[in-house]
């Protein structure tokens, strides 16, 4: 029978969880030492998810970049898939916190959404140009 | 004809403008008191605004928010109160008797200050503290440059990168750098376990296959402008380098992620007694150091693992100085606290007695099963597992303070249940 191995995050002793599965179903879980290690490896065998923080270009601002995140977890295989619909997205001062870049990114029905709000400045306050 | 320099005054002058000071300014302005806010970068939120992962504000708030959006909670506060914010402007130096020379893009000012809260932060180790031999190139640098570089300058550092050491920067710059493209073919610990949280090692490393090599360290820099390459050896129990176990990898950044020092300058300008442990600030309960009126919170004190923990020291810190600036004094701390077995430090260094305060230690190593405890006293703690790189923090409320009254020092200890 397959098994695959994980690390558990729920706290800092990071035990060693073992899963055993056939197809898409768990059959036998070992090695948690208390019952958030289990239901954590449950969660990451049928569902990954982690929150995808990074940045977007942004014109007449005094930075070049602004930060954005999706608004939850999206599923751990779509992390690429948004990462390349970010990276030509390009927004233009002023924004404020948690305006929607893009709704449902990637069919995860999660949107990303910007985590500052950066003012419309005059060109003189503007920090050196991003590569792109 | 000598221009004169005008002299302003103000109750609480707050030198540093990330969460640290953020926090105490607001608490001195809420409390009534007549603040000024320096900052010397161009905005406030300090290192908050390049940290643009999430997991702040879960203690203060019970949500994960990036560092950005932690900051503007409180930066949009203190833009609507009438704290008196000095951006792009540089404290030249700070007399004892709390007279702050400061230069400002609209002259030069002397501040008379009753009292000083500085939130100063911290540096990280550059390669020349740890003393990596080989060629001086480009391309090595703190993580916490490349993270400004990448998140505020939309600027990439590198293309194939290794990480030395494996503190939560290292990890996270880690991720980073694989979203953004670049490979980071390793991370080297020179400790036996990683000293970043759990959840990055797995979330920042085993999700993008990035070793990281335990007990392992940077022995050689090669490169004549550029980095070109790095050797990495295996140590020995007493982290020296094994000889025969050198690999040569060939990368052209090199990000250090070795530890922070608290910006302790102002606090020896000003005659401030430190903890030789910490580098920074020897403090009480109101974190105030023992040069009277001279507060210091957040990482100038010591590093600390939680924004969440930076914001509350820097309220306590900032109603410390209210009381300072209003009446000259505070209840005379004269209780040592002082670390006792398995604790390598704990702050504050003084207490009262007379008022519930928080403690925040660290362990020496990892243990499981311990009690935190008061020697002498029942105030005791059960936690399950503890390291060196996760703070650990205990209250001691009014309740408690009881049992206090009779010691003169007060031994903070680890002990293990079984």
């Amino acid at each position: 029978m397959p098994k695959k191995e994980y690390t558990c995050t729920a706290c800092p002793k990071g035990c060693t969880v073992e899963v055993e599965f056939e197809d898409d179903e768990i059959i036998d879980i070992s090695g948690y030492t208390c019952v958030r290690g289990k239901e954590y490896v449950k969660d990451e065998f049928h569902d990954p998810r982690r929150i995808l923080t990074t940045t977007v270009k942004i014109k007449n601002a005094k930075y070049p970049r602004i930060p954005v995140r999706t608004e939850t977890g999206v599923p751990k295989d779509k992390l690429d898939c948004c990462l390349d619909a970010l990276q030509d997205v390009e927004l233009e001062a002023p924004v404020g916190v948690g305006d929607i870049v893009i709704e449902n990114v990637c069919d995860t029905e999660i949107s990303v959404a910007t985590s500052r709000s950066l003012d419309l400045v005059p060109e003189k306050d503007r920090t050196a140009v991003s590569h792109t | 004809m000598r221009r004169k320099i005008t002299r302003i005054k103000r109750d609480i002058v707050v030198i540093g403008g990330g969460p640290a000071g953020m926090a105490a300014a607001i608490r001195g302005e809420e409390e009534g008191a007549e603040v000024m806010l320096i900052e010397r970068d161009i905005e406030l939120g300090g290192i908050l605004n390049q940290c643009i992962h999430n997991g702040f504000g879960v203690e203060m708030y019970g949500e994960e928010l990036t560092g950005p959006e932690y900051a503007e909670r409180f930066t949009s506060q203190i833009e609507s109160s009438d704290i008196d914010v000095r951006l792009n402007s540089y404290v030249l130096s700070l007399s004892p008797g709390k007279t702050i020379n400061l230069l400002t893009p609209y002259g030069v000012f002397e501040v008379d200050a009753e009292a000083v809260v500085l939130a100063t932060g911290a540096r990280e180790k550059s390669r020349g503290e740890i003393r990596i031999p080989g060629d001086r190139p480009s391309g090595v640098m703190p993580a916490g440059s490349a993270q400004k570089f990448i998140n505020k300058k939309g600027f990439m550092p590198g293309k194939k990168a290794f990480v030395l050491g494996s503190g939560d920067i290292g990890l996270i710059i880690s991720r980073r750098l694989t979203w953004e493209g670049a490979e980071v073919v390793g991370v080297a610990e020179i400790m036996d376990y990683p000293t970043g949280l759990n959840r990055n090692v797995v979330q920042c490393l085993h999700d993008y296959d990035i070793p990281l090599h335990l007990q392992h360290t940077v022995t050689n820099i090669y490169g004549t402008n550029r980095l070109e390459g790095i050797e990495l050896s295996r140590v020995d129990e007493n982290f020296q380098p094994i000889e025969g176990t050198e690999k040569d990898i060939e990368v052209d950044l090199l990000l250090l992620s070795v530890g922070l020092v608290p910006e302790n300058d102002f606090f020896k300008e000003a005659g401030v007694s430190l903890n030789p442990k910490t580098s920074g600030a020897l403090v009480d309960e109101w974190f105030q150091t023992d040069v009277p009126g001279i507060f210091g919170c957040g990482n100038a004190i010591h590093i600390e693992d939680l924004v969440d923990w930076v914001t509350m020291d820097g309220f306590r810190a900032g109603d410390g100085a209210v009381a300072y600036a209003g009446t000259g004094s505070l209840p005379k701390a004269d209780k040592k606290v002082v670390a006792g077995e398995n604790v390598n430090y704990v702050v504050p260094h003084k207490v009262s007695g007379e008022d519930e305060f928080r403690f925040a230690l660290r362990v020496t190593e990892p243990m499981e099963n311990v009690d935190i405890a008061i020697k002498g006293t029942d105030i005791s703690s059960f936690q399950q597992i503890v390291t060196p790189g996760e703070m650990e923090v205990e209250e001691v409320s009014e309740d408690e303070l009881d049992e206090l009254t009779d010691l003169d020092e007060i031994e903070v200890e680890v002990t293990r249940r079984f």
